[in-house]
């Protein structure tokens, strides 16, 4: 359960991989592993800043894609970085939709050891599945 | 993650192919143009890609990876392929890159390293205040919405009249600075977002700004390198960087947009979802063009922004003007973006879009793509090494038109991100480039990690590739001396 990096695949960039028992745990890990990617003590951003979001998409990888690519919109736009989320997530009427409170704190290069930018997250490769008992993602971030 | 091995057809000693028959649904074989050392350097993923790209719709004679390829996403980071837009040909977000005009732009100085080299410490971090690098930098100038609108609207031509550098840098940038094709309307209110802020910025993982010079045995071309303003020990400012945020959303929303509409409308079939692709004659190609040429405006307008920031730095640290200093712009040209270009195939002139991701046009003399300064000449084509060797310019050779105009980028990775960081350290490595003479200032120890020169490709054996293959060939070598990134 969590995120894995990947290291053979699209080696300009970072791919990753993320597992977890619930798809809402599976979004949690994939957005670790995106603020992982720019943040190497991503566990230590302090959670005083809370934002809420709701996506709605026709099918769940674009969702996923989506749901990342809003917290690159809140690095860029806002200067916020997250590494507290509550999820939840339902598919209705052939339409999914994450509904998102995230808690984190602005960029600040004094205290954060920030490491490389990721501008986008791309469609290849890209995996979001049902696995067994659980769910599985694989990612390619772009740098 | 294991990719099949294709068998090759070896054509001559620089150039590759690999069949049809390799995966189902290639239009045309997929031929790598690489010396045998770079060629047998490329990770399996490269020859994955590149076949895929084969499938599309409208491409024509080959989808190609040159000698700097290396494994991306959709298409690889060193690849060309030119569709017919006459004849079903498309234009797919993946294979122009994320990062929109992302460009190697160079200007000259009449400074010597003698002159610089004793303030090179002061010049780089001027420099690194001016021109924010790295993870969420902001710029200190930023725009509103109405203003970023006729910035992607206007490009360095925009930005120019804004008081963003000189009139006589149009004529020395790739499509005069401008592409008038744009339209802002057809951009999302993200992806102008985005760009609020980060005009004037470098960005982060491979981009960066050097000073340079040349040393005396490495003007290759000693005739050309004068005739554009080049000699020994002369220092000049290089730096790689693109359309920032707004160029990769507007790439992200037409892939998205293709993958829910068009595919399924015309019927396209699709190796990678990456490749997403419409007809370029659709509504839906007309607009991603449109939107591309945003991202095009945008990469422009920020390299512009730079510039006038670097002239600024210098005139303040030598306490002259930038005119007196002769800072002139020598040529921006990209390496992530589709182009419309005529090109004779099969003996047949086409209207083709031309698409390069990593890859760099290289224009013969005489083509109208190159401007008139020096299209006598045949295009200048800058190509970044890494930050710990050096980097080339070349000119366009009569041999790119096998490769549809196109030469390589730079130096290619050869290791993983995560793998750099886990075998260099950013401290030690930027005292091992103080010893080499080279002074680093970077916002961040573990990304300077990640581009250390053992995780690139040779610059020499790339240059000697393109060389070799005729498709560039060698105006000088710069030696970096002071990095931003």
């Amino acid at each position: 359960m969590g995120f894995k990096f990947l290291n053979d695949i699209s080696i300009s960039d970072i791919a990753f991989e993320a597992d977890s028992g619930t798809l809402e745990g599976l979004f949690k890990s994939a957005a670790d592993a995106l603020v992982n990617s720019m943040i190497r003590n991503y566990k230590d951003i302090k959670q005083v800043k809370t934002v809420e979001f709701t996506l709605r998409e026709s099918n769940l990888e674009s969702l996923f894609v989506a749901f990342l690519e809003k917290l690159i919109f809140y690095k860029d736009v806002e200067g916020l970085v997250f590494n507290g989320f509550k999820l939840v997530i339902k598919e209705t009427d052939g339409e999914w939709v994450v509904s998102c409170k995230a808690k984190g704190e602005k960029l600040n290069a004094k205290k954060h050891e920030l490491i490389v930018d990721v501008k986008a997250v791309t469609m290849h490769l890209l995996e979001v599945e049902k696995k067994g008992n659980g769910w599985h993602a694989q990612a390619v971030l772009d740098i | 993650m294991e990719f099949k091995k294709p068998t090759f057809t070896r054509v001559s000693d620089t150039i590759w192919e690999i069949p049809k028959t390799f995966k189902d649904g290639m239009r045309v074989p997929a031929r790598i143009y690489a010396t045998e050392k770079l060629f047998k350097e490329m990770d399996l993923q490269v020859f994955d890609q590149i076949s895929n790209v084969a499938t599309l719709p409208g491409i024509q004679k080959y989808a190609f990876a040159l000698g700097d390829a290396h494994s991306g996403y959709g298409s690889p980071i060193g690849g060309v392929a030119a569709f017919d837009i006459n004849k079903e040909g498309v234009i797919s977000p993946g294979i122009v890159g994320f990062d929109i005009n992302c460009s190697m732009r160079l200007i000259v100085t009449n400074l010597t390293l003698k002159n610089v080299r004793p303030h090179i410490k002061t010049l780089v971090d001027r420099l690194f205040k001016e021109i924010p690098a790295g993870v969420g930098s902001k710029s200190k100038t930023k725009f509103s919405e109405a203003e970023f609108k006729k910035l992607a609207d206007g490009g360095a031509e925009w930005a120019v009249k804004a008081g963003y550098g000189w009139k006589e840098d149009l004529g020395r940038t790739e499509l005069g600075g401008i592409a008038d094709w744009a339209d802002s309307s057809k951009i999302s209110k993200t992806a102008i977002s985005r760009g609020l802020s980060q005009m004037g910025t470098l960005g982060s993982g491979n981009h960066y700004l050097e000073i340079q010079y040349i040393k005396p045995d490495e003007l290759h071309d000693g005739g050309l390198a004068k005739k554009w303003g080049l000699f020994s020990n002369q220092i000049v400012i290089m730096w790689h960087c693109g359309s920032r945020g707004a160029g990769h959303q507007i790439a992200s929303d037409y892939i998205q947009t293709f993958l829910k509409e068009s595919n399924r409308k015309y019927g396209i079939k699709i190796p990678d979802k990456e490749l997403a692709s419409a007809p370029f004659n659709s509504k839906e190609g007309q607009e991603y063009y449109k939107a591309m040429g945003c991202g095009v405006n945008i990469s422009f307008a920020n390299k512009q922004i730079i510039l006038q920031k670097i002239r600024e730095v210098f005139s303040e640290v030598f306490n002259k003007s930038p005119e007196s200093l002769g800072m002139h712009q020598l040529f921006d040209i990209a390496h992530n973006r589709a182009s419309l270009e005529k090109h004779e195939v099969d003996g047949e002139m086409k209207e083709l879009l031309v698409h390069r991701k990593g890859s760099t046009g290289s224009y013969p003399p005489g083509r109208t793509e190159i401007p008139k300064l020096y299209r006598k000449d045949g295009s200048p084509v800058i190509i970044g090494g890494s930050m710990e060797t050096g980097s080339y310019l070349l000119v366009g050779s009569e041999g790119a038109s096998q490769t549809f105009d196109s030469t390589a980028h730079g130096s290619g990775r050869v290791m993983s991100r995560k793998k750099a960081r886990e075998k260099f350290n950013g401290k030690a490595l930027v005292q091992k480039m103080l010893a080499n003479g080279i002074y680093v200032r970077s916002a961040t120890w573990a990304g300077l990690a990640e581009e250390s020169g053992e995780a690139y490709k040779s610059i020499e054996d790339v240059v000697d590739s393109v060389e070799q293959l005729n498709l560039s060939r060698r105006v000088c070598r710069f030696t970096p001396i002071g990095n931003i990134k």
